[in-house]
């Protein structure tokens, strides 16, 4: 531990100043919080307390002047005070006043007890019924200290009133005096006239709650403010005249009578309050003036702030230490994390370099892999050469068998015709000939076809016509007979065809091709059945399919076989099979958008089903558009081939087309210079000049005569290397092709 | 003491001897306020004082002959008892020299005092069995307001006359004086304490004089 990483260390310094910092804003802002709370309590407080003691001395002062008053009353409802205006003996009359108020007048030191009203009145008078002071004429009744006239009111007092003076005593003592003036009435319970009033009593008391000494009020001070003086014993002169000052100020606003208002005197804080004492008075208005001092209690705040202060210091210090504890105590997990991070970022780095390693050996290997591979591809690609080469010889020894089969119709018809020229007066028995000498003659050239299937998995400029099943397989029945029939008869098996055809709309679809896939499935069938069997060909519609199933009764297939029967070059035929066959079959009707499904079980045999798109009108439009027949044109046909001529001039000419013949490119060029053509079609290959090079002649002289090339190379020669060719069409041509064809080079040439 | 005793007979008999001579009647009547009505705080007959002014309620007036009459010895000793914080009667007319006690009637104190012109005394407190009766004579003429100490509100009225001939008339304000001495006197009728209204009468022995009072 004594080697701390840098980075714990800095971790455990920066959680502690943030947890310091924390709780140093907590603690001031509890602080702040507290603080503001004593100061707000304070005040409240100081002001309750001032409210209070005003109001407990208000109240002992009401409780005080109330049995004041009725004291006063008493004494001026005495019969022989009374009498003595009733009786009309002013001699008589301050003396009985005198011995009336012995009790509460007169040298008696017992102190005021106001529960048992015996108050001490400093003095007595008795105003006349004009409000004036009826002159003394006895002993004891009070020294006033101040001028009579203070007591003189306007008039007799019809009730009771309180006034204040400030009396000064021998030694020149200041002294408050309160004042009650008691109307004397006569007879007051029998008189009909309740306000006979004849005179008032005045008495004097010693205000001593209005400052002086009784005070026993701690921070209280209460005063009189009478005539524009303020008179504040037990205060000093200068605080005396601050106040008055400020007095003035607010007694000029009668509203302030009543509030408490903060003054701050000599930097003490005080809180000032008038209240006006005798409001219903005749006497000058007097007001009490309570003075409180907030020192005592500002000190009081202070030491509170100080303890809130100190307490808070307490708490940060805790916190503080707190803080360091547990920030080294959250570290500790953090610190052991670093250490193990350190073991981990070694042995990261260990396994990176070795990761670096194994990667550059990978690379390595990649490369070594790739280069393999390259080798291999190409490896393979010179065995698919092979194999398609092989498959070619193989296709090409099948061709010759094919082809020569095709021929055994054409040659046969042909020799039956020649020999008894009679049948073709027979119209019937010579176009049933024609036409299964036709039909050979396309399987021929269906049979050449083939051929360009390994080379061109998809025709670009396919046709797909209506296809009648039924008919197709019929064909195919027919023309694979030499296989099922002939060759398995010589190999010692009986094989037998069924066809089970039920109504099927055409399928949309190339009728060579499709004609190719039954053959090749009649053809596996027959190669399943070493020993014979029956062959079930099968037609039916499945919703907007029609369906072709071959069904054999042979070997079958095991399962693995049956998984990979549709792959290229995948045969279980040996050296027979060139295993093309299938897979064949797989992409021609996967280019008819069908789909091929077998079931095949050993022993039982195998079942092939071909379901097709059915043939639709909307689609074929398009193509049968252009077929149609076109006006009548001036046709130039250049072949080296005489049947050829002569088929493309009987077939043109059967079409109203005016046509002249050339059989050299030189000659068709000289031809055409000659005369006026509105189509050219010429052969490819011909001695001297090649039918290109005359139509590159031609199309210089005139442009836009169309021109079509008719080729036996057909598929394996390129239009875009040919600009001169408006149509390129291949043999061997029908006559319906040919109209295609001439149709799409005047559309072309247009 | 024999003697003491029989003193006060003497002007009686003096005074039988002159009313012998003198048989003049005056009778009237006397228009009196009215008596206004107020808190009535007592039925019985009480002294009103209305402006400082005192008088009966309801009002009575007191007639009265006055003239050169000899002064009564002796007159007879009246009473103004104390009953039920009330004087009776609450007013007294009395001749000058009358002795009147003053018996309290009630179970508490009262201190009967005055301080009229016409009489100034204080009796102190007294109880009811207070031996020898509370008594003033009351030898002015003069009205004599009558106080208690005690009770602020009772209130009784001493007319001190000089003269022996006065009667006191009914709440109607007649009355009837006889037993006068033929002569020419002033007749005055106190209705209270600040109006006194006078006339003058001639009576003759035997006659009747209608003196009336407006």
């Amino acid at each position: 531990m004594s080697t701390q990483p840098s980075g714990t260390i800095r971790f455990r310094a920066r959680l502690l100043v943030a947890m310091m910092f924390i709780i140093a804003c907590l603690t001031g802002a509890a602080l702040f919080i507290a603080q503001r709370h004593a100061a707000a309590n304070f005040e409240r407080e100081t002001k309750e307390d001032f409210k209070s003691q005003v109001a407990a001395i208000n109240s002992e002062r009401t409780v005080r002047l109330a049995s004041l008053t009725e004291r006063c009353r008493q004494l001026a409802g005495k019969p022989r005070i009374v009498a003595a205006f009733e009786d009309g003996a002013p001699d008589v009359l301050y003396p009985n006043v005198r011995d009336e108020l012995r009790d509460i007048l007169g040298q008696n030191d017992a102190p005021d007890d106001p529960a048992t009203g015996k108050l001490r009145a400093r003095f007595c008078r008795v105003l006349d019924e004009k409000g004036a002071v009826i002159p003394v004429n006895a002993e004891g009744l009070g020294a006033l200290g101040f001028e009579e006239s203070a007591l003189a009111l306007p008039a007799v007092a019809v009730k009771q009133e309180v006034g204040y003076v400030v009396a000064r005593d021998p030694a020149g003592r200041e002294a408050i005096d309160e004042i009650i003036a008691t109307p004397i009435i006569l007879s007051p319970l029998i008189s009909h006239d309740p306000n006979a009033v004849v005179a008032a009593l005045v008495l004097g008391f010693d205000a001593a709650d209005l400052g002086g000494e009784g005070q026993s009020r701690p921070g209280l001070k209460s005063g009189l403010w009478l005539n524009g003086h303020l008179h504040l014993p037990g205060v000093p002169a200068a605080v005396v005249k601050s106040i008055t000052a400020e007095l003035k100020v607010t007694t000029a606003t009668p509203s302030t009578a009543g509030t408490s208002l903060p003054v701050e005197i000599g930097g003490v804080p005080y809180l000032l309050l008038r209240e006006r004492l005798n409001p219903d008075s005749r006497f000058p208005p007097a007001d009490e003036v309570c003075l409180y001092s907030r020192a005592d209690a500002l000190a009081e705040q202070r030491a509170d702030r100080w303890e809130i202060v100190g307490i808070g210091a307490a708490l940060l210090l805790a916190g503080l230490a707190a803080s360091h504890i547990l920030a080294a105590r959250l570290s500790k997990p953090v610190e052991t994390l670093e250490v193990v991070s350190a073991e981990n970022v070694v042995q990261r780095e260990r396994a990176q370099a070795a990761l670096d390693v194994t990667n550059e050996e990978l690379r390595v290997r990649n490369a070594e892999l790739q280069k393999a591979l390259a080798e291999l591809e190409a490896a393979h690609h010179q065995v698919v050469q092979q194999e398609r080469l092989r498959a070619l010889g193989q296709m090409a020894s099948g061709i010759a068998h094919d082809f020569n089969n095709a021929l055994v119709p054409i040659l046969g018809f042909c020799e039956l015709l020649q020999l008894s020229p009679d049948t073709l007066n027979d119209r019937q028995k010579s176009l049933s000939y024609l036409e299964t000498i036709q039909t050979a003659a396309r399987d021929a050239a269906s049979v050449v076809a083939r051929l360009r299937e390994f080379y061109r998995a998809n025709e670009a400029d396919e046709k797909f016509v209506a296809v009648n099943l039924k008919r197709l397989v019929g064909q195919v029945v027919k023309m694979t007979q030499p296989k099922w029939k002939d060759q398995a008869l010589a190999n010692g098996a009986t094989v037998k065809v069924v066809a089970d055809f039920q109504d099927v709309p055409s399928v949309c679809g190339e009728e060579s091709a499709l004609r190719e896939v039954l053959t090749n499935l009649v053809f596996n069938a027959v190669d399943a059945m070493p020993g014979g069997g029956v062959i079930t060909i099968r037609t039916r519609q499945a919703g907007d399919h029609g369906i072709l199933e071959v069904a054999d009764s042979g070997t079958g297939m095991t399962e693995d076989v049956r998984r990979r029967c549709l792959e290229p070059f995948f045969s279980t035929k040996g050296e027979r099979g060139t295993g093309l066959g299938l897979s064949m079959v797989f992409g021609i009707v996967q280019r008819h958008s069908g789909t091929i499904d077998l079931q095949s079980e050993v022993g039982r045999g195998t079942t092939f089903i071909i379901s097709l798109p059915l043939y639709r009108e909307a689609a074929n439009t398009a193509v049968a558009g252009p077929a149609v027949a076109t006006r009548a044109l001036r046709v130039l046909v250049v072949d080296d081939e005489a049947p050829v001529r002569d088929l493309l001039s009987a077939a043109l000419a059967h079409d109203g087309h005016s046509v002249e013949v050339a059989e050299q490119g030189v000659e068709g060029l000289r031809r055409f210079m000659a005369g006026k053509f509105d189509l050219v079609v010429t052969d490819k290959a011909m001695p001297g000049m090649s039918g290109d090079q005359m139509a590159t002649a031609i199309k210089q002289v005139a442009p836009r005569t169309p021109i079509i090339l008719l080729t036996g190379f057909g598929h394996f020669l390129d239009k875009e290397s040919m600009p001169a060719i408006d149509v390129l069409a291949s043999k061997p041509v029908s006559i319906s092709s040919l109209r295609d064809a001439i149709a799409r080079a005047l559309a072309a040439a247009a | 003491m024999n003697l003491c005793r029989f003193i006060p007979l003497i002007p009686m008999l003096l005074l039988t001897g002159t009313v012998c001579h003198a048989d003049a009647v005056v009778e009237g009547h006397v228009t009196l306020p009215k008596a206004r009505p107020g808190p009535v705080v007592n039925k019985r007959y009480e002294i009103v004082i209305r402006g400082g002014v005192a008088a009966t309620d309801p009002p009575r007036a007191v007639i009265y002959l006055e003239g050169p009459f000899p002064k009564a010895e002796n007159p007879p000793t009246q009473q103004m008892a104390q009953k039920d914080l009330a004087f009776v009667t609450p007013l007294l007319p009395v001749a000058v020299g009358t002795k009147v006690e003053f018996p309290n009637l009630d179970d508490t104190y009262h201190n009967i005092f005055s301080y009229s012109p016409a009489k100034r005394f204080d009796l102190g407190r007294y109880r009811p069995d207070e031996r020898p009766i509370p008594s003033e004579v009351f030898d002015v003429p003069g009205l004599v307001t009558l106080h208690c100490d005690i009770h602020e509100h009772m209130r009784g009225l001493i007319l001190v006359l000089d003269t022996p001939h006065f009667v006191m008339t009914d709440t109607d304000g007649h009355f009837r004086l006889a037993g006068l001495p033929a002569g020419h006197f002033t007749l005055k009728a106190w209705v209270d304490s600040k109006t006194t209204r006078e006339q003058t009468v001639d009576l003759k022995n035997g006659a009747t004089l209608q003196a009336d009072f407006p």
